[in-house]
């Protein structure tokens, strides 16, 4: 298994709740995602964002209006809903367990297989 | 130069070359196909229109006027193709089933898709790009997504059991077309038939041979090409050889039908050996001279148009007409070689009746049972005298098998009155005749009658239960001097002829056997 296939695994995973932290403070309209993901070096081809937004939009977890732009065609602005709100306080517990884990991993395990 | 049209995305007006226009098309056309299936899919599809129209914003806001061909490559490969984007969410909605016979059928539906996907819009062609041989295995390989070294892996392996392998790849080279047009070659990729791609493949085939062209593959293509010409000038032989043979056939069946059935004629239906099956079954003659014309002329028609096909005169045969084609000749062969042997069969049959069978119970004028008079014709006996007999055959208590049949003749009152006789062409010599006989009382004789009339008795059965012989006798006649050049032997109950007085209510004869012991006497 090649290390790029492992990495592009975990950015999937990681994705969604990448998304909703984008959101949390500002409604941002999908370029800008896109760009904020890119610069992180979160996302590969530009087309995954799409199903997935529409995807937390129809599980309500987000919600978006519309507003004109000056240059192109009109945006969608996505935000949290109170649901997503929600639903990103369980993934930080989730991504602070697993945090937890790794660095236990990480710096745990040496010691262990000395010990024994 | 190229044409340029105006486009209207989301609103807004762009300038875009028409072949950058079809690409855009086919694309956002893949998208809402691949997407229509799940929820939102069209809300996905609009949303990544609208991206696309940013996008050429941008490209308008850096001083381009006309949207090209690459600037739309360039975004495809930026937002990714439609099977990028849906494997990654197909993947999430799956988990969703936690009933497992759900999941047991999402899992045979994946695979049903997974076969689907793969094969999707291709079409089977051998791949020229990549082949070893003739790219069968690498075409299967394209066919199916998959790797050609486990399809290689395989035929090899198959080669090793008794070259089934490579009896089956001979199989689907000649079978399976290969993809030489650029048009052929989308299809083999499964991709779809535009000027894009079109001028893609032609670009790319422009490039291959720089690339490839090392001494091995010189030196491959050139024995390639010596092998093809070799193939061609063997089946042109072949299909000649067919031709002429399906000639011959032919005048064969039409001679063999105008002809009559027992004339010696070359051609006539008995000399070819098929007047037994005519009189026996002339159905199943029809049948075999029908599939027997099909084996000699699917070759023909097959050969002739593959070399017609390789000289390029014709396009190749496709794959259904091939499968057609073998499959129609492997039963014309299945029923050709079987009904052959029932043929053979028939005309043993009619050799050894020399005349045509009837259903008619008199031999040489003597009213008998059938196979009584089957057993006397084919044994050639001649019926000297026959009278007061019940049969003239029997069956069973001879050398423990109770299915020889043999000559044996009954009255209850020890009046029957038979003579038969058989005749052999010899050389001039002296003859020794053995026979198996044996009789209820005296009186029947062997003889055999070369220059003179030698007789034998056949000694009297002695009536002694559990004889595992069951009476029979051997007994010879030695010295018969033949000076011509045919000698008569047989079984006699004529009084007037062996000088006894027949005392048996029954007789039989059989195996007789007539050896040369010897040159004639010289004369003094």
């Amino acid at each position: 298994m090649n290390i790029e296939n492992a990495k592009s695994q975990m950015r999937k995973g990681m994705l969604e709740y990448c998304v909703l932290l984008l959101l949390e403070h500002r409604p941002s309209y999908a370029s800008d995602i896109i760009q904020q993901l890119k610069n992180a070096e979160l996302l590969v081809v530009e087309g995954t964002l799409y199903p997935l937004l529409t995807r937390l939009k129809n599980d309500g977890l987000l919600q978006y209006e519309w507003q004109e732009s000056t240059q192109g065609p009109p945006r969608k602005y996505y935000a949290l809903s109170k649901e997503g709100e929600k639903f990103l306080e369980g993934l930080d517990t989730a991504w602070m367990e697993l945090s937890n884990t790794i660095n236990y991993l990480k710096n745990v395990t040496p010691k262990l297989l000395e010990s024994k | 130069m190229k044409k340029n049209i105006t486009i209207n995305l989301c609103g807004r007006l762009f300038q875009i070359d028409e072949d950058a226009y079809e690409l855009l098309q086919q694309y956002i056309n893949s998208l809402r196909s691949s997407f229509g299936k799940q929820e939102g899919g069209d809300e996905i599809v609009d949303d990544i229109e609208t991206r696309i129209a940013e996008l050429f914003e941008e490209l308008r806001q850096q001083g381009i006027e006309a949207i090209t061909i690459e600037h739309v490559k360039d975004i495809i490969t930026r937002i990714g193709k439609p099977e990028e984007l849906t494997g990654e969410e197909a993947q999430k909605t799956e988990n969703k089933g936690n009933n497992w016979e759900e999941q047991a059928r999402s899992a045979g539906q994946k695979i049903y898709e997974n076969v689907r996907e793969r094969t999707a819009g291709k079409k089977l062609y051998r791949n020229p790009k990549d082949k070893m041989l003739a790219g069968v295995l690498s075409g299967i390989a394209v066919y199916t997504n998959t790797d050609p070294i486990i399809w290689r892996l395989l035929t090899v392996l198959f080669t090793l059991c008794y070259g089934v392998g490579l009896f089956i790849y001979i199989v689907l080279a000649l079978v399976i077309p290969e993809a030489k047009t650029p048009e052929q070659l989308l299809q083999m990729d499964g991709k779809d038939v535009t000027p894009q791609n079109l001028a893609d493949v032609v670009v790319e085939n422009e490039k291959q041979p720089v690339q490839r062209r090392s001494l091995i593959g010189l030196l491959v293509s050139f024995l390639l090409k010596i092998v093809i010409g070799f193939v061609v000038i063997i089946s042109t032989i072949i299909c000649f050889a067919l031709f002429i043979g399906f000639l011959f056939a032919l005048i064969a069946t039409v001679c063999g039908l105008v002809l009559p059935l027992n004339s010696t004629i070359p051609f006539s239906l008995s000399s070819m050996g098929l007047a037994g099956a005519w009189i026996h079954n002339p159905k199943i003659l029809g049948i075999f001279v029908i599939a027997f014309f099909l084996v000699l002329l699917i070759p023909i028609y097959g050969i002739t148009h593959m070399v017609l096909s390789l000289t390029g005169k014709i396009r190749p045969m496709g794959v259904a007409q091939r499968i057609i084609w073998i499959i129609l000749w492997v039963v014309a062969v299945c029923t050709a070689v079987p009904l052959g042997f029932t043929i053979a069969e028939y005309h043993n049959e009619y050799i050894y009746q020399t005349v045509v069978p009837d259903n008619t119970t008199t031999y040489q004028g003597i009213e008998m049972s059938r196979q009584d008079k089957n057993f006397l014709r084919k044994g050639g006996w001649n019926l000297i005298k026959a009278e007061n007999c019940d049969h003239y055959t029997y069956r069973g208590y001879y050398k423990g098998n109770n299915n020889l049949r043999f000559m044996d003749v009954h009255n209850e009152n020890c009046e029957e009155v038979f003579q038969a006789e058989r005749k052999e062409a010899v050389e001039p010599g002296v003859y020794r005749l053995e026979c198996a006989v044996r009789t209820e009382g005296p009186g029947p004789c062997i003889y055999a009658h070369g220059d003179s009339i030698k007789l034998k008795s056949m000694p009297v059965y002695e009536n002694q239960e559990g004889r595992p012989d069951m009476g029979w006798v051997d007994v010879s006649i030695d010295n018969i001097v033949v000076s011509g050049d045919s000698i008569a032997y047989g079984v006699s109950s004529v009084e007037s002829f062996t000088g006894k007085t027949c005392g048996a209510q029954w007789f039989s004869a059989t195996d007789f056997k007539l050896t040369r012991t010897g040159d004639l006497p010289k004369k003094k």
